[in-house]
């Protein structure tokens, strides 16, 4: 069941009636909410619903065992046990299979024909959402961060929570565990925003993503048959396409979450308003920035280290990162491409030097990290390194067919053309207009008729292009 | 709360209003557009000199050519089918198509389909298997499906319903089809009444597509489906979703044919077209409906 489906809104909506009617009976809530969100999961692949149990049940008594533990060494013991379980099925579901790829071409290399089989296992939708999140709570009770939770449900529901079990945003224990443990009262204005947010992520992945999908695929597709301009109008738009499909999904998953009286963290902030590359890691996918921060940077020094160790943090954490997303090595060059856009800024820094505040500055500053961040995303697009560096190639030829005609090659059809391009527009107008604000639609007219039409008009045209079939790109993360 | 279901109720209650305007304003026919155009042609003639038509799909347009069937049925019929149509479709198209016509004026209705084909996963949600889902038509899918426990196609059928009554992913081409005029159909199929076989399009339009599908048949030999009769069979159609009065509603079953006379492994070549066009004609005759 996606999100983008006319299925969820009858399933959220039957969700929503029956919760409310059980308030002030906690439990039943979260009984509610553990029961509708193994089922949300189950319609994907019940098989791998056993794994999310599994690590649910694993977390569960480690987290408890840990702290209940005096002994230090046992503390350890308990955390690695934790991790070797979560990884261990990350590794086995996600990685195995590439390693063992990658180390048969290295073998070949060297003329020595000993294939390793593969696995060829199904990726689990969300398992490295879900897995991180689990982690988060028992390295917290190792770190004496919170306290364990005892009862069960509260717990498997804060790992299996459906609005944010498949793609995040990936919540930690101690700010969502407190919310699902004491009781909720409806309040009008998050549910209000909710539904707001809930219509600015459909507008984004629908309305945007989708329509910009069938250019990007058409370019990345064929791409040593375009020429430069071309090229880099599809590594533009599919950095505004994955903008729009992650956060129109974290804004369904917020804003979902918003209708049940839970508050999730917020997951994006303009990315592309970023002023450098440091600040455009503070607004991208902030669940999983910072949660490499907190779990990854900082316990192996963070900037509290020599140069050349805090050097290695950044690299091991833009590497891990890159890694995260896929086991394929064009994410891994994502990865280092975006720790190579940190070392100027980093090494400025070592020698105390400062960038002037001038607009000129601050203007060149921000077309490069953008311009560098699209450079990026041709990497995570491709489907091998290969093909990203040749398309980065074609992107400096210059074709003299005239642009109409070039044009014309991808304008299947014009209303959708004309609706892509304004609905870009009203995105980042809105956003710059909110300001910082969880979503576009946070700041709208006061005027009920102007304000109504809006959300009628993009209501009109999610309406349009929905289609339950287009999944969200995170998801085979 | 109950100012957030008052609100949420007034929104969506204006929403579907909206939508449920556009449905209503717009043509019936648009989700199809060579049917679109032969329904707008045949209803502009204004003697209304056609009284047998043909409903189908490609089994339908590409087999049954209208000009030899009248040559020996002694009739004036069109070939009202198009490629890809799904039984419900082809049953809503008609029955609107009727409902505006002067019933009058229509004697025979030749069905090639009378039982729906299943909705693939691969079309879920296509404009192709939704914008002709109304009450009766997912009345036809319940009434077959539920006692063959067929329950993912209900299902399929009643989401189909669901997203049509929502204009999900329909509101771009209801919004043309009110507010621009269809294009006219081609002069090629109006002289052949509707008709257009498959060896006629691959020489006109040249497409690498279905010249591929004619040179694997050309390899292979293998027919997709052998009926089980001989020859072709016409039968009156006795259903209580396909019923007029005044009007015959006739079901032709095909008959076998070698491969001489296909084109791919579904459908017929020239020649097998005019000669299943020769046998139901003669078929008709026999059977003297008139």
């Amino acid at each position: 069941m996606y999100f983008n489906s006319v299925v969820y809104i009858f399933f959220l909506a039957f969700v929503f009636t029956v919760y409310w009617c059980l308030q002030k009976r906690v439990k039943l809530q979260n009984l509610l909410l553990l029961i509708s969100s193994y089922f949300f999961y189950s319609l994907w692949d019940y098989r791998f619903l056993s794994l999310i149990i599994l690590s649910s049940f694993v977390d569960f008594f480690i987290g408890q065992k840990i702290s209940l533990t005096e002994k230090k060494a046992k503390k350890k013991f308990y955390l690695f046990l934790s991790l070797f379980v979560n990884l261990g099925m990350l590794g086995v579901f996600k990685y195995y299979d590439f390693f063992v790829d990658s180390f048969n071409v290295l073998l070949d290399s060297f003329n020595l024909n000993i294939n390793i089989q593969t696995l060829n296992l199904i990726l689990p939708v969300g398992i490295s959402f879900y897995t991180f999140q689990t982690l988060s709570y028992t390295i917290d009770i190792y770190y004496g961060k919170i306290k364990p939770t005892k009862n069960f449900i509260n717990f498997f529901t804060f790992v299996s929570f459906f609005p944010q079990l498949v793609a995040g945003p990936i919540e930690r224990a101690k700010y969502f565990l407190p919310q699902i443990e004491l009781p909720r009262k409806f309040n009008l204005t998050l549910a209000k925003d909710g539904l707001k947010q809930i219509l600015w992520g459909l507008f984004q992945k629908v309305v945007i993503a989708d329509n910009c999908a069938v250019y990007v695929d058409k370019i990345f597709q064929n791409y040593p048959n375009h020429n430069g301009f071309i090229l880099f109008l599809g590594a533009v738009l599919f950095a505004i396409q994955i903008y729009c499909d992650f956060a129109g999904y974290s804004s369904i998953a917020i804003g979902s979450a918003k209708l049940l009286g839970i508050k999730l963290m917020q997951n994006f902030k303009m990315p592309y308003f970023s002023k450098n590359i440091s600040d455009f890691w503070k607004r991208w996918h902030i669940s999983l920035s910072t949660w490499f921060r907190d779990y990854v940077y900082i316990p192996l020094g963070g900037n509290r280290v020599g140069k050349s160790l805090h050097m290695r943090n950044i690299f091991v954490v833009f590497i891990t990162s890159g890694l995260w997303h896929g086991a394929n090595w064009t994410y891994l060059m994502w990865g280092f491409i975006h720790f190579l856009l940190f070392i100027p800024s980093t090494l400025l820094s070592y020698f105390d030097i400062k960038l002037s505040n001038s607009k000129f500055t601050s203007l060149m500053v921000y077309i490069s990290t953008m311009f560098s961040v699209i450079i990026a995303w041709i990497f995570f697009r491709s489907d091998t390194i290969t093909d990203a560096f040749q398309y980065i190639g074609n992107m400096i030829i210059i074709s003299d067919r005239p642009f109409q005609a070039v044009m014309l090659d991808y304008t299947t059809d014009v209303i959708d053309l004309i609706v892509i391009i304004i609905s870009i527009l009203v995105l980042f107008t809105f956003e710059f207009i909110s300001n910082n604000k969880e979503h576009g639609l946070s700041i709208c007219p006061k005027n009920i008729f102007l304000r109504w039409s809006i959300y009628l008009v993009l209501s009109l045209l999610v309406l349009q292009y929905l289609n339950g079939d287009n999944a969200f790109i995170y998801f085979q993360f | 709360m109950k100012i957030f279901i008052t609100k949420i109720l007034s929104f969506f209650l204006i929403l579907f209003v909206i939508n449920y305007c556009i449905y209503l304003k717009s043509r019936y026919s648009w989700g199809n557009k060579i049917i679109d155009q032969k329904i707008e042609y045949v209803s502009s003639l204004n003697d209304k000199p056609y009284k047998s038509f043909f409903w189908g799909s490609s089994k339908t347009y590409r087999h049954i050519n209208p000009i030899i069937f009248d040559s020996i049925a002694h009739t004036t019929s069109f070939n009202m089918g198009y490629a890809g149509c799904y039984w419900f479709e082809t049953s809503y198209l008609m029955d609107n198509f009727i409902e505006a016509y002067d019933t009058s004026n229509i004697s025979n209705i030749f069905l090639q389909q009378i039982y729906p084909t299943p909705i693939s996963k691969r079309n879920l949600h296509s404009r192709q298997v939704k914008y002709f889902m109304d009450n009766k038509r997912l009345s036809m899918a319940y009434d077959f499906y539920l006692p063959r426990k067929k329950y993912k196609q209900l299902y399929y059928h009643l989401l189909m319903y669901v997203e049509n009554h929502l204009n999900i992913g329909l509101l771009k081409g209801r919004l043309i089809s009110i507010f621009k005029d269809r294009e006219m159909l081609s002069n090629k199929i109006i002289k052949q009444k509707g008709f257009y076989t498959l060896e006629e399009e691959v020489k006109e339009t040249k497409s690498a597509y279905l010249r591929g599908r004619a040179n694997k048949f050309k390899v292979n030999q293998k027919i997709k489906v052998i009926p089980k009769n001989k020859n072709p069979l016409l039968r009156i159609i006795n259903n209580k979703y396909i019923t007029k009065i005044g009007i015959n509603f006739i079901h032709i079953i095909p008959g076998q044919m070698g491969t001489e006379m296909y084109f791919d492994t579904g459908h017929y070549n020239d020649k097998g077209a005019a000669a299943f066009s020769l046998e139901i004609a003669q078929i008709f005759n026999k059977k003297n409906i008139k």
